[in-house]
């Protein structure tokens, strides 16, 4: 016996109470946190070092390793030679004369990917000697051993205990000489002057694992290369899987790439950085980081809110753009109950010349914001009764 | 989320990348949907929800027309409701899509497949209509069978699947013989009714809506009605069904919108018969 729709009429002025449910509605949700990913890909890492230790078939030449100077540490120690000194091969082209190294030994491989590589030298005839560290000609600026001796606090590189029979010796070494060389180029990188990259620094280095480094080039703008590990460093999947032949721990890491820009204008847009997935050859096996699609770079980030004066509902839009907070989110209000012809809601034009200044703090910012808000809404609101108006 | 206490907490959204959504939309087109909103309604909207073409801009608007004296029906408003969500969940997003269908009996769908199309979801709202006669039962059997569907499809796809419910029987209890299930999708539902009244029996239909709800929606569904008939209260509730549901805080935190009135406004606000929640703070 349901009164017939076309029987209802206009409601009375009296406002309807709400519905209650009578049985408490219990909460349906198992707040489960999807494991998304947190946008940042893992960058690959640079160069593993991949050790062929010293075995009987090695021949060693090598240079008494000299902390006189930053040529000692880059200088190719010249083949045969008896000196120790390092000034007698002094240079500063860092060149890699590997013919005339033929009895040394390349340990520190880098993936192609990275423009470093060094080399570990042993001298065949003082076999004891530890060995010297060849780097490339990027590198030049790295001096791992001035570093110990800048930091005065006592700290000695393994080259100073150097002890030829200890088979974890070289290991260790290799071990020294990377950290030393992460914190190098973390270094050079926040050197750059690119507001960007700035940026990405001081929100990401903090997480555990994170490398970054320098990708010069000649025909290019310079790049900054992120590497971030997609797998926990203690997750060794060869042990997950019974029989697994794997032997190396396996490596997934996501690199992004980002051109530096040249201009200090900041209007000018950055272009979006490369993605890349690379992970260590046993892993490609199962996962195919080539056809691996990456989400694309978003080109800014938006939020929206929905707030009410009065009776009137509205929508604001704010797309925060890249450099922010140079640059000021952009607004756009939108009508919840204004509508063009065709059933679009009205919009307002965008909005970016309100205050604004990066100096200010977060909650400043909020504040104003919602400060011109709260007056623009009204003009907006005026904005779509005339808009209406015009239409009929 | 924030609340009112006196030791209001901070919101924070911790950095994510939430998935885009596939959202299906079931409209109500039994007769009850052709019941007409208050006239103040037809004022504070304009245009036509009901033509299929564009007007030009300048035109009255097809008919009906959004004059004082013209009847604006539940279905005029919940198509003009569906293009506000539709338009202002791709102004977030421009990946989220849709589909659409409708309550007689049973579910059907408009069209097969989802999209993110406006004009295409234009088409399949504008193609709803209301009928001319009372259904004998509304069963949602169909509507979560095919959601369940569209949510495996979907999670392969890193997409979520929502369903949007809007309901416009006073009398008629919704039923459905779903079992319990792994759930993947999540519900809201808009419920447009009349004033409670000897004949009808609003709250019991409520409460079943809100059973149902509890039984397949897998993340918040949000259950709003309202009595009213109000086209302007429908618009502000599809705007809080904008939120993705990743995003929500549970229902009976839910707050928004807050009035940006400023202090001295406040109380006037909160005299205003629509029931918003007057923000004690800023």
């Amino acid at each position: 016996m349901s009164p017939s729709a076309d029987a209802a009429g206009p409601a009375s002025s009296a406002s309807a109470p709400p519905l209650t449910p009578s049985s408490r509605r219990s909460s349906t949700t198992s707040s489960r946190t999807p494991s998304f990913p947190s946008g940042y890909a893992l960058p690959s890492p640079p160069a593993l070092p991949r050790l062929r230790l010293a075995t009987r078939r090695l021949t060693w030449l090598a240079c008494r390793w000299d902390r006189s100077g930053p040529a000692a540490a880059t200088a190719a120690p010249p083949i045969g030679s008896r000196s120790p000194s390092p000034s007698a091969s002094t240079t500063s082209t860092v060149t890699h004369p590997r013919s005339k190294r033929s009895n040394g030994t390349r340990v520190w491989n880098c993936s192609s990917d990275s423009a470093t590589a060094g080399d570990f030298v042993y001298n065949a005839l003082s076999p004891k000697v530890a060995p010297d560290v060849v780097f490339g000609p990027e590198d030049e600026r790295f001096q791992p051993l001035v570093d110990y001796d800048v930091a005065g606090n006592g700290d000695k590189s393994c080259l100073a205990r150097w002890d030829c029979r200890a088979p974890e010796g070289l290991l260790a070494l290799v071990q020294e000489l990377r950290e030393l060389y992460i914190e190098y180029q973390k270094k050079r990188v926040h050197m750059v002057d690119d507001a960007r990259v700035a940026f990405e620094l001081s929100t990401v280095l903090s997480k555990e694992g994170i490398e970054v480094c320098m990708v010069p080039s000649a025909d290019r703008p310079d790049e900054v290369k992120f590497a971030v590990p997609l797998l926990d460093s203690d997750l060794d999947i060869a042990k997950l899987v019974p029989g697994c032949p794997w032997r190396l721990p396996q490596k997934i890491h996501l690199q992004v790439i980002f051109p530096i820009s040249r201009s200090s204008s900041y209007s000018s847009m950055p272009s979006a950085p490369r993605l890349k997935l690379i992970s260590t050859p046993d892993l490609k096996s199962l996962l195919s980081v080539e056809d691996v699609k990456l989400p694309p770079w978003s080109n800014g980030m938006r939020a929206t809110i929905l707030s009410i004066s009065g009776i009137f509902t509205f929508l604001v839009h704010f797309a925060i753009p890249l450099q922010f907070p140079k640059q000021q989110p952009v607004l756009t209000l939108q009508s919840s109950q204004h509508c063009n012809a065709d059933g679009t809601p009205i919009m307002s034009p965008p909005i970016n010349d309100y205050p604004w200044s990066p100096r200010w703090d977060q909650a400043d910012m909020v504040e104003r914001i919602y400060d011109f808000l709260t007056d623009e809404c009204q003009n907006f609101k005026k904005f779509c009764s005339d808009a209406i108006t015009q239409q009929k | 989320m924030a609340t009112d206490a006196a030791a209001a907490p901070r919101y924070s959204l911790p950095p994510g990348r939430l998935p885009a959504e596939d959202i299906l939309f079931c409209v109500d087109v039994d007769l009850e949907a052709r019941a007409e909103m208050k006239s103040a309604a037809a004022a504070a909207s304009s245009g036509s929800t009901s033509t299929a073409s564009p007007q030009p801009a300048g035109a009255a608007g097809g008919a009906p027309a959004a004059g004082p004296r013209t009847a604006v029906r539940r279905m005029d408003a919940i198509k003009q409701a569906l293009l506000l969500f539709v338009h202002s969940k791709l102004t977030m997003c421009p990946d989220h899509r849709f589909a659409f269908g409708s309550l007689g009996e049973a579910f059907s769908m408009v069209k097969k497949g989802f999209s993110s199309d406006a004009g295409s979801a234009m088409e399949a709202i504008h193609s709803l209509s209301a009928s001319e006669s009372r259904y004998a039962m509304a069963d949602l059997t169909q509507l979560f069978m095919t959601a369940n569907h569209e949510g495996t499809r979907a999670e392969s796809q890193g997409r979520l699947l929502r369903v949007v419910l809007i309901y416009c029987r006073s009398s008629m209890k919704p039923q459905h013989q779903w079992p319990v299930k792994p759930k993947n999708f999540t519900l809201d539902i808009i419920y447009l009714h009349d004033k409670p009244s000897a004949d009808n029996c609003p709250q019991m239909v409520y409460d079943a809506l809100v059973d149902a709800l509890d039984h397949v929606s897998q993340y918040e569904g949000y259950i709003l009605e309202t009595g009213q008939g109000l086209a302007r209260v429908l618009f502000r509730q599809m705007c809080i069904l904008l939120s993705h549901p990743l995003q929500r805080c549970i229902q009976d935190d839910l707050d928004i919108p807050k009035q940006v009135a400023k202090k001295t406004l406040a109380i006037e606000a909160a005299q205003n018969e629509d029931g918003t929640p007057v923000s004690s703070q800023q």
